[in-house]
């Protein structure tokens, strides 16, 4: 779902700058499966059923048009990155609206990832999951789904977040590096390095189910 | 070769690359091979390998994840049929998981009929066929007023069919749908008044269609690929849905009509298996109907059914039904949640995937209904619980008696569901405190133990223990029979040996739980037990409502047990343990006379085991704290002169016990001395603070001042005093004694910290200034080495704590820096034990002592800083044990004294400040408690108060409101909204 190019970083700030209303609609509207797909799969799935993802990129894309200015004035994130950003505030709020979510690591942005973390092993884990067991093993899963996730947990968390994003946010490595605040070549490493250990864990506990 | 840091570096890029690459291919839907990327890099063929396949498993596992996002709508080209048999098709009216519905009028009758095809692909499988034909002849045997009848099936052009009578009106997914988003938007319209007549409902609600569109054919509805709608239909054709209270007895008059359907089904020996709000619809009339009767075991999958029926929708699927077993009350549960989301308006369980569906169903607990809208009756709830219990055992036997209850509950009768059984609630308890870590072990146990179950292994050990005595005898006698006997001797000793270990693991954990929640997470894992320090501190255990409930609820499981096992020697050490727990939730409780015939119950078994055997010694200790417990009990319930008894009785004993020398016992003499010396004819009760003696009405000033006198008197009555004094000074001696013969045990120092405290307060009385600081300071020298040397230890800190608010002479040196140490302290033991209450109630003595200090030194905003803190954690005390009385006049008076403060100071911003707040705070408290004229008068007060701190910053407005305030609030026995908080609580049948 990478396939809805965004045009270049300077030019889709031309065309912001150009017509700033009608221009994010239309790029807002280029990337909305990405989002949808990060919104998908950040969102706590207790809440599933009580807010819909559509409701969440509803929200976001009022935010980021209330942001636009700022964002223009200095663009320190390339555009997809900022309205992720603006997404994960959203979807913090939400969580913290409904589960009542740990305020102290909310409150900072940069914290997001961390407080999260736990959560994207959950949500690899159910992938995970749902991929190695028959549908006859039903019961199995959730204790399956207990396992991996802990298994997950002996990844380094930011390693962890290296393959969510990049995997299952479908983001490039620059992406990436943005959002963690880190050197693509370190995001890059990171990656190959999780990569391998995904594959150790995978394999250890496909032997350990019966 | 080069192997250097640049060249991994290259390595690296490239490897990036490749996974990028491959990553592209495979999102591009081509299947890219692993191979020929290996061979374009051999050098890196090995880890490309692994990192490619990782990237291949990952990749693949989002399949699962795509179908959750918006997909063009698959297959919808609508089914071109013109009639089947003797049907003409109008139009088709649904469509899902189980095919196509149609809307067809049967050619000679002219009646109309809902028609299901069945899909095609399942179509060409002949088994599934003839389950279809053969679920719909069963399907067409019920005739119910409840239930869609089924006319027949049918197969015409290759198309397998399913004919139904065709009710006009509504899925209930899709109803509440409707009411969810009505009630979130707001835009509920009012029906006019005329229909309001009609329809016979003062408070109705016209559902709006926008959510129409989207439910019409919801299918592909972003989220709800599991709970899709398989019978849409229009919600206009529905009649308005009552809104608040009148809404929950629609939903109970709904679901005691689907009960009964599906008692009728069940009493025919027919079971439908895929109960759900998509497979009920709702007519023009308000009538609901079930429909597509046992479809879903038509359509199951072989493989799936083959290993014990997992069929039905995991959203509404009973948690039994995962492993396998589907019965009636699995039919109970499905109605249940049914029931729960048409009260709540959201689904117990909601996921968008289905491990996740399955993680929750399987393992979570559903949020009561009473959390989502407290408006919700609390028996209606009760109903809901029952029906949707995890354990099939626990819920309604039959439909048939879950809609005998809801009637019940809509003709204001009582309902047999009532409160949830005992072991239930204790789940249910250790659920809701989640600090209870073992509580996961513990659910088990208590399904096992604290039900019908536990008596069983109970008695059944009790019966063992005779057999195995029998065949042993048998061994004995019958040389013929020996080998037989042995192998049943064997047998029974294994059962035997099993049911011991059950009932000993058992009464661990409650043991533990009980601890836990009574030293409250201090990480003490000694015997638990009172010695009457924390009471002389003025700072009490606190056992808030929830507690004492659950603590009631394992004195019947430890009465039981006690009671059970009189007779049995070997448990019989056990059952005096359990009788003094029950003794001890008596004790805390407030319970004293219970606790006392309990303890003389725990005290008769250990005598009879100290009276046995060689191991006498053994039983000593345990017995002088039971019975030194005892002597607490009865002193709190006045009983001074029975407790003194008690105490010297037991301190004989020990004395004069066989190795009455040995340290343990030793040991216990010092405590018992101890108590000896704490133990004042009189309870301590507090003092009442002067700032609130000052606004009672003159005739209550005098009684509360002449009995603050007999309080004083006490204290210095000279004869105890001194009595103590001796008793302490003897158990320090021995402390000593045992310090210098076995080591600075942390046991003894502390007991002497805690004697040294002691005698320094017992001095205070007496006015024996010197003296008293010094074995303060004594004290204080222990506990500084307990605190260095224990650091992990909580109960040291908090020890420390408690001795340094103890008072002090005025000459004492440096008492700032001394409780500025002891707020550090209880500031790091509320950061570790956020939920120990003592630690705040703790924090907050520090705090108010600390601002009297500063208050004396001149220093008002520290002193007002210190104050403020020390209201901050009363408030949390307040918060968490709202029904703790004491703590709330603590608050109140404290609040009050800052407040007088403030204002005596002239810091009137910061009383305004606070005032706004707490005035606000406390007459919502008052509401709630009814503290009577106490409270009523020190609100007013503090209404004053403000108004004068407002005058003081030209807020003549402002000042104004406040004054009528306080007059309001010293007039009105009753606050007005407390009235109207009555009148809404939900009164079923009044």
């Amino acid at each position: 779902m990478n396939d809805t190019a965004l045009p270049n970083e300077s030019q889709l700030l031309k065309e912001l700058a150009l017509d700033r209303e009608e221009g994010f609609a239309r790029l807002f509207e280029a990337v909305r499966l990405r989002l949808r797909r990060i919104a998908g799969f950040r969102l706590d799935y207790r809440l599933r059923g009580r807010v819909s993802e559509s409701d969440i990129l509803q929200d976001t894309y009022v935010r980021a048009a209330a942001h636009i200015d700022r964002f223009l004035q200095n663009p320190e994130f390339p555009f997809f990155v900022w309205l992720r950003l603006e997404l994960q505030q959203r979807l913090a709020e939400v969580h913290r609206q409904h589960l009542g979510a740990d305020k102290r690591d909310v409150r900072r942005e940069q914290k997001f990832q961390n407080a999260h973390s736990g959560q994207t092993s959950i949500a690899l884990a159910a992938h995970l999951v749902g991929q190695i067991t028959s549908a006859s093993r039903l019961v199995e899963r959730a204790e399956m789904i207990q396992a991996l996730e802990h298994a997950l947990e002996e990844i380094n968390a930011i390693d962890r977040e290296v393959i969510a994003l990049r995997h299952f946010e479908e983001l490039t490595n620059i992406e990436t590096a943005r959002i963690l605040g880190i050197e693509p070549a370190a995001a890059s490493k990171r990656y190959l390095r999780a990569l391998k250990r995904m594959r150790e864990i995978f394999e250890r506990v496909q032997g350990e189910m019966p | 070769m080069n192997d250097g840091p640049a060249n991994l570096q290259g390595d690296d890029e490239l490897l990036e690359g490749v996974v990028q690459h491959f990553t592209s291919e495979l999102r591009a839907g081509r299947q890219p091979s692993i191979d020929a990327f290996q061979k374009l890099h051999p050098r890196l063929a090995d880890e490309i390998h692994e990192l490619l396949s990782s990237v291949a498993m990952i990749e693949s596992l989002k399949k699962d994840d795509l179908s959750h996002s918006p997909t063009p709508l698959k297959n919808t080209r609508a089914l071109q049929i013109d009639r089947l048999g003797d049907y003409r098709i109008i139009e088709e009216i649904g469509r899902g998981g189980m095919g196509v519905v149609l809307l067809g009028v049967h050619e000679s009758l002219g009646r109309r009929v809902a028609i299901k095809v069945m899909p095609a692909h399942l179509a060409a499988n002949e088994k599934y066929c003839e389950r279809f034909r053969r679920e719909a002849q069963a399907a067409a045997t019920l005739h119910h007023t409840n239930i869609v009848g089924v006319f027949g099936v049918g197969r015409s052009d290759g198309h397998h069919y399913y004919v139904m009578e065709y009710v006009d009106g509504c899925g209930l997914n899709v109803v509440i749908r409707g009411l969810r988003t009505s009630a979130h938007s707001a835009t509920l319209t009012p029906v006019a008044p005329a229909e309001t007549r009609m329809s016979g409902r003062p408070a109705a609600a016209r559902l709006t269609r926008a959510d129409d569109e989207q439910t019409r054919i919801s299918m592909n509805d972003d989220t709800d690929v599991l709970a899709r709608s398989e019978l849409p239909f229009d919600l206009d054709r529905i009649p308005p849905i009552p809104a608040g209270q009148l809404r929950f007895r629609w939903a109970a008059e709904l679901g005691a009509q689907i009960a009964d359907a599906i008692q009728y089904a069940h009493d025919q020996g027919k079971m439908h298996r895929d109960i759900k709000p998509a497979n009920l619809i709702l007519d023009r009339e308000g009538r609901v109907w079930l429909t597509d009767f046992g479809l879903v075991k038509t359509f199951s999958d072989d493989s799936m059914t083959g290993l014990g029926e997992i069929i039905g929708t995991p959203q509404y699927m009973a948690p039994e039904a995962f492993s396998g077993t589907y019965d009636r009350r699995s039919e109970v549960y499905c109605l249940g949640l049914t029931l729960y989301e048409l009260i709540a308006l959201q689904p117990a369980f909601a996921s968008s995937s289905t491990t996740a569906m399955l993680r929750q169903v399987t393992s979570e607990t559903i949020v009561p209904l009473r959390k989502i809208d407290p408006a919700i009756s609390r028996d209606l709830a009760t109903i809901v619980e029952k029906a949707t219990d995890r354990e099939s055992s626990r819920r309604y036997e039959t439909a048939g008696q879950l809609r005998d209850d809801l009637r019940a509950w809509m003709a204001g009768r009582p309902i047999s569901a009532r409160r949830a059984a005992i072991p239930h609630r204790l789940w249910l308890w250790s659920k809701r405190n989640p600090w209870a870590a073992l509580s996961a072990a513990l659910t088990v146990l208590v399904a096992i133990t604290a039900t019908a179950g536990y008596f069983l292994v109970s008695s059944a050990y009790n019966a063992l223990t005779v057999q195995h005595q029998q065949l042993v005898d048998q061994q004995k006698q019958t040389r013929a029979a020996q080998g037989e006997a042995e192998k049943n001797a064997t047998r029974f000793r294994d059962q035997y040996l099993r049911a011991e270990a059950n009932i000993e693991m058992t009464l661990q954990m409650f043991d533990e739980m009980f601890k836990r929640m009574v030293v409250r997470g201090t990480g003490d894992d000694r015997d638990f037990s009172f010695d009457g320090f924390q009471e002389l501190v003025g700072v009490e255990t606190t056992v808030t409502a929830a507690d004492a409930g659950f603590l009631e609820d394992m004195l019947v499981f430890f009465q039981h047990f006690a009671e059970a096992n009189v007779e049995n020697t070997e448990l019989r050490s056990e059952s005096a343990r359990a009788f003094r727990r029950v003794a001890n939730i008596y004790h805390l409780t407030g319970k004293f006379n219970d606790a006392v015939e309990a303890y003389q119950k725990s005290l008769a078994l250990y005598e009879s085991l100290v009276g046995q055997g060689d191991n006498t010694s053994d039983w000593m200790p345990v017995k002088a704290r039971t019975a030194n417990e005892m002597a607490l009990a009865l002193s709190r319930s006045g009983k001074y002169r029975e407790a003194m008894d008690q105490l010297r009785n037991t301190l004989q004993v020990l004395r004069t016990g066989p190795r009455s020398d040995e340290a343990v016992i030793q040991f216990e003499i010092a405590r018992t001395l101890n108590l000896i010396g704490s133990l004042l004819p009189l309870e301590p009760q507090e003092t009442t603070p002067e700032a609130l003696i000052e606004i009672l009405p003159p005739s209550i000033q005098q009684r509360v001042r002449q009995r603050q006198r007999l309080i004083d008197r006490r204290l210095t009555t000279p004869v105890e005093l001194v009595r103590n004094q001796k008793s302490i000074r003897q158990a320090i001696e021995i402390l000593d004694a045992l310090i210098g013969s076995q080591g600075r045990e942390p046991q003894y120092v502390a007991e002497r910290a805690k004697s040294h405290a002691r005698l320094a307060e017992l001095l205070f009385h007496s006015n024996d200034m010197p003296a008293s600081d010094d074995a303060r300071s004594s004290a204080i020298v222990d506990l500084e080495w307990l605190v260095a040397t224990y650091p992990t230890e909580i109960e040291y800190q908090a020890l420390f704590a408690q001795v340094i608010v103890l008072p002090v002479s005025a000459t004492y040196p440096d008492r700032a820096t001394e409780l500025e140490r002891a707020t550090q302290l209880t500031d790091s033991l509320q950061e570790q034990r956020p939920r120990n209450l003592d630690f705040a109630q703790l924090d907050a003595e520090c705090n108010y002592q600390l601002g009297q200090v500063y208050f004396e030194s001149n220093s008002i905003d520290v002193a007002i800083d210190a104050w403020q803190r020390c209201l901050e954690s009363l408030s949390r005390v307040v918060n968490n044990s709202p029904e703790n009385g004491k703590v709330q006049i603590r608050l109140a008076a404290t609040t009050l004294e800052l407040a007088e403060m403030m204002v005596a100071n002239q810091r009137y911003d910061r009383a305004r400040d606070m005032l706004r707040s707490s005035t606000v705070v406390m007459q919502r408290q008052l509401r709630s408690q009814r503290n009577g004229q106490a409270g009523r008068l020190i609100i007013s007060r503090l209404y004053e108060l403000l108004a004068k701190s407002l005058t003081e910053l030209g807020d003549e407005r402002g000042a104004k409101t406040a004054l009528r305030q306080a007059t309001q609030v010293r007039q009105r026995p009753d606050s007005p909204d407390s009235r109207q908080g009555s009148a809404n609580r939900p009164g079923p049948g009044k």
